[in-house]
């Protein structure tokens, strides 16, 4: 998840995916897709259900294994998946420092911007007085909230998210994009999978799903 | 591999899956029901049982009830151990692959795994076979121990091994339950194994040796040298089997 990002300028690619196919048994769903993500953009992947939206995005993230084809990543990633994958029995506080150990952030020479990043993304999604709380007492929106704090939390220069506002309520809808603005302006480039993207002026690209062919809409 | 992130990882496992209601339920419930279960069920009148393991396969005198009683705790023993470690193989996968897609080393979720696994052979062991001394008095305590904890190791992997190969819960505790019952609970026993046609397989079979130690050191002075280390072979392959698995499906 984690590669060198130095010495890359804005234009050069931060993530190629070169005729990735996929299968599950007998149905091929991804048939070849290639694409380029560079620095500062915001881009979109819709389709219908089944289309294989999430099959790329797993497979973009590394969490599942393409059959074929080839993906090169220069850059520190941030996987949100569609599921909140995290420990249904840990607390929040538990989940966010065990992810906080995977990422390298309890050395002490992190430490200190560890702590006032995990400050602004709590208060960006409007999530304090969660930390105590067991994760699966949690509701469906508040579980989304920590997904997507969780896959934040190592300040990445590319995200991958995969519906990401699907359970939030308006008001961290709207503090969602404006984040995402922020972010962009930043430099960070990020990807959306969605099912049906509302927000396509924010979008300086988008990708259909057809066939399992990435088409430009 | 860090070890401030294995011992991290061993702690939150551990909180995991002891912060459910049903594992603590089960640890106090289990044990006590199947003595209970054995103390009203078998005989008090002594009979005459063949010791295994031991040269010549000597003949002595017990009372059933005594024999009943070690032989359900090693079953309690094994069933908890391996539901134990089969929760601890199975539950979050998801949340675990996720986990080393952030930078987690699988060596270092499968040490906290294993660690886990032991502390809880070990503990276990212990807790049941003190249960077990209120009821009989053992000539060697440290054997009847000693095989209650080995049964705990033995099984324990089994349940790892089963953890990693199924995904779901429900044919992970079939297999479990299954081979806990006819191997312990039922073949084991000397009192189905003296007249067995085909020992052969009965001592194939992952309860053999640690039941072996337990009774050899309750009721005899002989030597459980022999029946440790095989239950130490048995425990080490599953092991070792699971965590090849485990590292296997892990792969990002």
């Amino acid at each position: 998840m984690i590669t060198d990002s130095d010495n890359i300028s804005k234009e050069d690619p931060i993530l190629t995916a070169h005729n990735v196919y996929k299968s599950f048994g007998r149905n091929s769903v991804l048939r070849g897709i290639s694409m380029e993500l560079t620095r500062g953009k915001l881009y979109g992947i819709t389709g219908e259900n089944g289309s294989g939206k999430t099959t790329v995005l797993n497979i973009l993230a590394g969490f599942w294994k393409a059959d074929k084809g080839d993906i090169k990543i220069t850059c520190k990633v941030g996987f949100c998946p569609q599921e909140p994958y995290l420990f249904s029995n840990l607390t929040v506080k538990e989940n966010i420092n065990l992810y906080s150990y995977a990422y390298g952030l309890n050395k002490k020479r992190y430490q200190k911007d560890h702590s006032e990043r995990k400050r602004m993304l709590f208060e960006t999604f409007n999530f304090s007085g969660n930390e105590e709380k067991i994760f699966s007492e949690l509701s469906e929106g508040t579980k989304q909230k920590l997904n997507l704090i969780i896959s934040l939390l190592h300040d990445p220069d590319l995200l991958l998210l995969d519906e990401p506002y699907s359970a939030l309520d308006w008001d961290t809808y709207q503090r969602f994009w404006n984040f995402s603005g922020k972010l962009k302006e930043q430099g960070k480039t990020i990807l959306i999978v969605c099912h049906l993207i509302y927000d396509r002026s924010r979008m300086d690209k988008i990708w259909g799903i057809n066939n399992g062919i990435l088409v430009c809409s | 591999m860090q070890l401030d992130r294995i011992t991290y990882a061993f702690l939150l496992i551990f909180k995991e899956n002891f912060r459910r209601r049903i594992t603590i339920l089960l640890l106090l419930l289990i044990p006590a029901t199947f003595y209970i279960i054995a103390i009203y069920t078998s005989s008090e009148i002594p009979m005459l049982i063949k010791i295994a393991s031991a040269p010549d396969e000597p003949v002595i005198l017990v009372k059933p009830k005594d024999l009943g009683l070690i032989y359900i705790g090693l079953a309690a023993t094994g069933f908890l151990v391996s539901f134990m470690a089969l929760n601890i193989m199975q539950r979050n996968a998801p949340a675990r692959k996720r986990l080393i897609l952030c930078g987690y080393k699988t060596i270092e979720l499968l040490t906290a795994k294993f660690l886990l696994v032991i502390s809880i052979v070990i503990v276990l062991g212990i807790y049941i076979a003190v249960m077990g001394l209120f009821l009989i008095e053992p000539k060697h305590l440290s054997g009847v121990v000693a095989g209650y904890v080995l049964c705990g190791y033995v099984y324990g992997s089994y349940g790892l091994l089963i953890g990693a190969i199924l995904k779901k819960e429900l044919e992970g505790i079939l297999f479990i339950v299954l081979l806990a019952n006819i191997d312990i609970g039922w073949l084991q026993n000397p009192i189905f194994y003296a007249a067995s046609q085909n020992k052969f397989i009965i001592k194939l079979l992952p309860g053999f040796n640690p039941s072996q130690v337990s009774v050899i050191s309750a009721f005899t002075d002989f030597s459980i040298n022999l029946p440790i280390i095989y239950s130490l072979i048995y425990g080490t392959i599953f092991l070792v089997l699971s965590m090849i698995i485990f590292h296997t499906q892990l792969k990002t």
